[in-house]
């Protein structure tokens, strides 16, 4: 396979080409390492030393990893664990009309009053009916599917809806083919 | 104006205030402030210990870094080090076990105050089953809350005997 340097036909300096070396030869080195790796467990398979030859295939295929791509999958993965609401959950929360908002009411997450703003988009959570700011509320909805207020759970309500109108839809098409 | 800003004027007119409607924290929180004014992400506050425990005229200097993703995530909240003693906090790092700290019960809808707060609560009920400093918590887990609250007074009377010196 091509390097990106050949395809765009970029000159390399000779400290790159060094280094473009070096590190084929340490490739090279963890190529053998695993190919004794695996002829090693083929041969002695089933016998007891299987979990020391997987830890040391883990650490073989890290290295095959650059490091900047093996942090930004641990990111991926711990924004996995708190993953929010859909973005387009927010937006398609009822928004609140000027005129019912009191000039007491604040937003809770950025304790400014609603009324302060010329044009304020005030959202209503499903459920437990507390008003946020809908660009406060998103922020936080993408982290988390909890009301701020009350932690309900603001997604589950969600899914039920879902599940009735998908029964609509199949009463409907059963109707059809009846 | 940022929350954390809003925060500040809001902070600075309730602890000022002698009514105890405007003010629930007298005698609780003695002052919450920035450690630097012009920069509202490193925050110090002073709390009075709770009456009725150990902590009882002594008073609790706390360390809050505010994250610039402040109110979506919580803001980090520490003792001095080496300076309090309690089976949720970490005496050497002051590190504190909170669960209203940590991001996953963290809500934007709670302030610097309402954490300080919190943290003076901790002081007066210590949470016995999520234990940072192990050796207090299985002393307290074991009944024994003389010898608890004894360790606790003989490491605070020694903290000022150590400061005074």
């Amino acid at each position: 396979m091509s390097t990106y340097e050949e395809e765009h036909g970029i000159q390399q300096n000779s400290t790159q080409e060094m280094r473009e070396t070096s590190r084929e030869e340490q490739r090279r080195q963890i190529r053998s390492q695993l190919q004794g790796l695996f002829q090693g467990s083929a041969n002695t398979s089933g016998g007891g030393n299987g979990y020391s030859d997987s830890t040391l295939l883990l650490q073989l295929l890290s290295q095959l990893l650059p490091e900047s791509l093996q942090e930004e999958w641990l990111q991926e993965m711990d924004k996995g664990k708190n993953t929010g609401c859909p973005d387009s959950f927010a937006a398609s929360l009822p928004r609140i009309n000027r005129k019912k908002l009191n000039s007491t009411d604040n937003c809770s997450i950025c304790y400014t009053n609603y009324l302060e703003d010329e044009y304020p988009l005030v959202v209503e959570l499903p459920h437990c009916n507390h008003r946020f700011d809908l660009e406060c509320l998103s922020v936080w909805l993408s982290r988390s599917t909890t009301c701020p207020l009350c932690r309900d759970d603001v997604m589950g309500h969600r899914i039920i809806n879902d599940i009735d109108t998908n029964e609509a839809e199949l009463e409907e098409d059963w109707g059809m083919y009846g | 104006m940022s929350r954390i800003a809003k925060e500040y004027g809001d902070i600075q007119k309730t602890l000022a205030s002698n009514d105890p409607i405007v003010n629930p924290y007298q005698g609780l929180i003695e002052s919450l402030n920035p450690i630097d004014e012009t920069d509202l992400s490193k925050w110090e506050a002073i709390i009075i210990g709770p009456t009725h425990t150990p902590y009882e005229h002594y008073r609790f200097r706390i360390l809050i870094d505010v994250p610039s993703s402040y109110p979506m995530a919580p803001p980090n909240i520490r003792f001095d080090r080496n300076n309090i003693l309690h089976c949720n906090i970490k005496s050497p790092t002051g590190e504190i076990c909170l669960d209203i700290l940590k991001p996953e019960d963290w809500t934007p809808v709670w302030d610097l105050l309402h954490c300080v707060h919190a943290i003076w609560r901790l002081l007066k009920e210590p949470v016995y089953d999520s234990p940072l400093d192990v050796d207090m918590g299985n002393i307290i887990r074991c009944g024994d809350t003389g010898a608890y609250q004894g360790i606790i007074r003989y490491f605070l009377a020694e903290r000022d005997r150590n400061i005074c010196r």
